[in-house]
Formats: structure tokens, C-alpha cells, sequence
């Protein structure tokens, strides 16, 4: 599932997905949302934010963690507003 | 390896989804291909315009240089002093030329992302959130 989210000041804003190129709508800003990283120490992987290097998740194999990782930075996600608050 | 993506104020980029958007939001004698004037009786030649009930001038689209659209429009004559949105007015959510403005472009791109990825194959639902942000989710 792609989730973007249109403001009312008439922004647009999302995860980044390859299937939607928001170039089209104008100039875009990408930053990155989080780390995904295998922890040798605990042999898992991990989700970090990159706003605050926080460890937010840690999962069995690297597709949990990016799963749970999609989810959390959703526009319906926790993570969502760590993103989009100034 | 997330990577956030904002496009902080998006263009119109689909004329047909911004007539869309102005039928949504109660605008009205829209028309294609047309001439429209200002406050000072200019005229000017513009892909489509729109109309607000009670309103003294139109909204505009017209074509620019990079085949996107520009919105053309005195916002004080569009919003006039009959309110377009009563619903939205208890909200105070349309109080200066800024959120109206904001609001078109939001319901155009509503309609432009729907319409393009439909024809890729995908389904969009469309919800509102309690800060008026519209959320579009598209599956296969």
C-alpha cells in the first residue's frame, strides 16, 4: 500500500515509494526517514529513527523490519508526526 | 531505509482533475477554453474557469511554459461576501486567500493522484484527518 498525505495548504507528502514520482507536482524534499541495520551484537535487525537515533524495533530478518518500518512512518503511523512536525 | 518525500505546495499538473476539484467544492459555471476579466476589465485567454456562487470573479486555470498549470484569480472577488463553504466556515478553516487557495490545490491533487494511478491499475481510498489533511492510500 502507498499512503500520501495532501495538506491543506496544498503540500503533498509520503513515504517514499518508486511507484509515485512527486516530481511532477513541483520541486520535492527527500530526507531519510530511518535506519534499518543488523545488530551483530544481538544477530537482529534494528530500526532507528534518523531524526534521533532512537532503536524504535528490532525484528528476526530484514523484511520484518522493513515491514514494521513502513508501517510505523505511515501517514496513519506513530512515527508519522516525527516526520512532518517542524 | 525509509526516506520521507514533500512536495511543499504541488502544481496542477491535470486540468481535468482540477474541474473535478472545483464541481467537489461548489464551484460552478465552469467552462473550457474561455476568456475571463479582472478587477480592472482585463481580458485574458484561459484553459478553464470557475465560478463561485455569489462570487464577483472567476477562478482560472491556465496553461504555463512547462505545460503545468497556473491558478489565476483576485481571491478576494472569488471568496466575496457570500461564504463558498458554510460547512467549512463554522471550522474557520477558509479565512483567508491562502487556505482558500490551499484548498483547491489539495482538492486537485486528490483528484489528479486518484485518476492517474487508477489507470495504472491501482484503488484509492480517501479519508480526512482532525487537521484537514486528506490521506489517499492506493493498492493493487
Amino acid at each position: 500500500m502507498i499512503a500520501l498525505e495532501l495538506t491543506p495548504e496544498g503540500g503533498i507528502r509520503m513515504l517514499q515509494n518508486d511507484s509515485v514520482d512527486l516530481r511532477q507536482f513541483g520541486t520535492v524534499e527527500i530526507s531519510r526517514a530511518s535506519h534499518v541495520e543488523f545488530d551483530n551484537a544481538a544477530q537482529e535487525w534494528t530500526v532507528a529513527s534518523a531524526k534521533t537515533g532512537k532503536v524504535l524495533h528490532r525484528a528476526p530478518t530484514r523484511a520484518l523490519a522493513l515491514a514494521w518500518e513502513s508501517d510505523f512512518y505511515s501517514p496513519s503511523g506513530d512515527g508519522w508526526a516525527e516526520l512532518t512536525e517542524a | 531505509m525509509s526516506h520521507f518525500t514533500r512536495c511543499d505546495k504541488a502544481n496542477i499538473v491535470d486540468k481535468n482533475a482540477f474541474v473535478a476539484a472545483c464541481k467537489e467544492l461548489g464551484l460552478t459555471d465552469i467552462r473550457e477554453n474561455t476568456t475571463v476579466k479582472d478587477y480592472y476589465g482585463k481580458s485574458e485567454k484561459v484553459d478553464v474557469a470557475a465560478r463561485a456562487p455569489g462570487a464577483r470573479y472567476d477562478i482560472s486555470l491556465k496553461k504555463n511554459a512547462k505545460g503545468q498549470f497556473d491558478m489565476i484569480a483576485d481571491f478576494w472577488g472569488v471568496r466575496g461576501e457570500r461564504r463558498l463553504y458554510p460547512e467549512l466556515e463554522k471550522q474557520k478553516a477558509l479565512g483567508t486567500d491562502a487556505d482558500l487557495q490551499g484548498k483547491i490545490l489539495q482538492v486537485t491533487s486528490k483528484h489528479t493522484i486518484i485518476a492517474q494511478y487508477r489507470r495504472q491499475g491501482f484503488v484509492a481510498r480517501v479519508s480526512t484527518d482532525e487537521k484537514n489533511n486528506i490521506r489517499v492510500s492506493l493498492t493493487r
